[in-house]
């Protein structure tokens, strides 16, 4: 018991001190330079509360997860569909392997107007946003689990007269697990970033429309309530996610 | 044309390309000519590069060849079948599964159902030395104890032809030499038969009834030694006067080829 409070105070400690030395910081310059974009963090806090309580953020946050699951759910299938023909087929690669690397690069919030103009404001928008931050690292990580597989245990599969479904069930996703796991973790960060940057930008729905409407009104205690809600949002999907892909490779992450 | 009919391999004026990315075509294989009985260790040796490999995929039926036959059992091979099994130099475990899943896999692949590939697994296990560790992971094994698991999957399929590609080579020496006695001991109980690559001219010797040696580019057989060594064979056996003289012999057809390369050749 001892030693494991000794451990985590040596692991989370200076963590927890920088904390409270920025929220001590944050507390006294908020009271004293008296700035209107500087709230301390005790009304901020106050402001947190009262949303929490007043249950305006559980539509918008309920919203956003939906958006959110259902854009992740698009991308997992969809996107690790391709990275599998894209790993398997020379051909495929070759045809749509530049999209997905533009696709990973480029600065997708640039399509959230377009997906405004083609689903209107409402969820689609929003799924449309989740798909397009996640699909193409999901699918280059489906591809490099297809490609980084071990010619010898494919050998191996074959001389047993296993089938090519049977070798891919057996032998090429077991063993693509960690890459799979990869992608399903960081699809998750970037979807939710771009849940975010879509709901900013278009402005009236989920936890980027609170964002925009106590932006807009000068309302700083409830827009940094909302800020911090959303990067504890974020926050936890992406350790959940974490946590969750940990358990499920235990075994197989530590293989080869 | 057809093979004795007592053959459990048969290869005949085979000959073998490969091709590679830039389209240049090299010859593996010069017209091979290998014949294993029924119930017979016959083993290969030679450089590195002379189609050793190349050789024992195409009796596993994983790899296509140009010229000539290859049979087993007096039948064409068309591709992998029921009848033969591979070892592996790198063992080819799954390390996802623990071992009795590793030593079933040959029996998923072929539907057996799951309580009936687990018995013979165990069974399996128990032969070659491993029956505790049915739950563990390869990773958790030696060299040596992973070699077993992939033996005993090759054997869980009940095969009449065992094909072994320098099953043992990433094997400590000493750890080899026992693996090399209870092969025989497994081997003895059966009728199997079987094609054992190797470059270590002693198990060479030690384990086969016959030695094929092997030169390279491209590769061809040169001699087969027949090693009329009595079996059982056993430690007493690495020290009897004919062992030496064989692997002597062995070593001389060899060291020609490694010094000279084209000794082989012109002989
Ligand atoms: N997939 C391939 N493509 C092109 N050439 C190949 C291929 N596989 C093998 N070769 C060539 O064919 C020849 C025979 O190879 P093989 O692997 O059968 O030799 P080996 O006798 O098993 O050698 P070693 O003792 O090193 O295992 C070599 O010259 C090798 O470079
Ligand atoms: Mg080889």
């Amino acid at each position: 018991m001892t030693l494991s409070l000794g451990l985590g105070t040596r692991k989370y400690g200076p963590f927890l001190l920088s904390l409270v030395v920025l929220a001590a910081i944050w507390e006294i310059v908020g009271r004293t330079a008296n700035i209107l974009t500087l709230p301390p963090l005790s009304s901020v806090l106050v402001a947190f509360g009262k949303l929490w309580s007043s249950g305006a953020v559980t539509a918008p946050l309920f919203d956003s997860t939906m958006a959110l699951l259902t854009g992740l759910a698009i991308s997992l299938t969809l996107g690790s569909a391709i990275g599998i023909g894209m790993g398997m087929s020379r051909v495929i690669d070759v045809a749509i392997g530049p999209y997905v690397k533009a696709g990973l690069s480029a600065p997708l919030i640039a399509f959230v107007p377009v997906f405004l103009m083609i689903f209107g404001i409402g969820s689609e928008t929003r799924i449309a946003t989740v798909v397009a931050f996640s699909i193409f690292i999901v699918a280059t990580n489906a591809a490099t689990a297809m490609r980084t597989i071990d010619d010898r245990l494919l050998e191996m599969g074959r001389s047993f007269g296993a089938s090519r479904w049977a070798i891919f069930r057996d032998i090429r996703l077991p063993a693509g697990a960690p890459y799979f796991v990869a992608g399903l973790r960081l699809g998750v960060a970037r979807g939710v970033k771009g849940l975010i940057n879509g709901e900013v930008l278009i402005a009236i729905i989920g936890l980027g429309g609170l964002v925009k409407k106590y932006g807009t009104v000068f309302s700083m205690d409830q827009l940094y309530a909302v800020i911090l809600l959303i990067v504890l949002y974020a926050s936890v999907a992406v350790g959940g996610v974490t946590l969750l892909s940990n358990l499920l490779v235990k075994d197989k992450a530590n293989t080869a | 044309m057809s093979g004795k009919a007592d053959a459990a391999i048969s290869i005949r004026s085979v000959s073998k390309y490969y091709v590679s990315g830039n389209g240049k075509k090299t010859k593996a294989l010069d017209s091979v000519d290998l014949t294993v009985n029924r119930g017979e260790f016959v083993s290969i040796i030679g450089p590195s590069g002379c189609g050793k490999t190349t050789m024992l995929k195409m009796v596993g039926g994983i790899l296509g060849w140009d010229h000539g036959e290859v049979e087993v059992l007096g039948k064409a091979v068309e591709g992998p079948g029921p009848e033969r099994a591979t070892v592996f130099q790198s063992f080819a475990l799954l390390p996802w599964m623990t071992v009795i899943d590793n030593v079933s896999f040959g029996l998923k692949v072929r539907g057996v159902a799951k309580p009936e590939r687990y018995n013979i697994a165990r069974g399996l296990l128990k032969s070659v030395g491993l029956g505790d560790f049915e739950h563990a992971y390869p990773r958790q094994l030696s060299g040596g104890m992973q070699q077993r698991v992939g033996l005993a999957r090759a054997l869980a399929v009940s095969p009449q032809v065992l094909l072994m590609d320098e099953p043992f080579s990433a094997i400590d020496a000493q750890t080899r030499l026992i693996l090399q006695t209870d092969l025989l001991d497994i081997w003895s109980k059966t009728d199997l038969s079987v094609l054992f690559i190797t470059h270590a001219m002693d198990e060479a010797v030690f384990l086969s009834d016959k030695v094929v040696i092997m030169g390279a580019r491209p590769g061809h057989v040169t001699e087969v030694i027949d090693v009329d060594l009595p079996r059982p064979r056993n430690e007493a056996t690495r020290r009897d006067s004919r062992f030496v003289e064989l692997t002597g012999r062995v070593w001389d057809r060899l060291r020609g080829m490694i010094t000279d390369p084209n000794a082989d050749v012109a002989a």
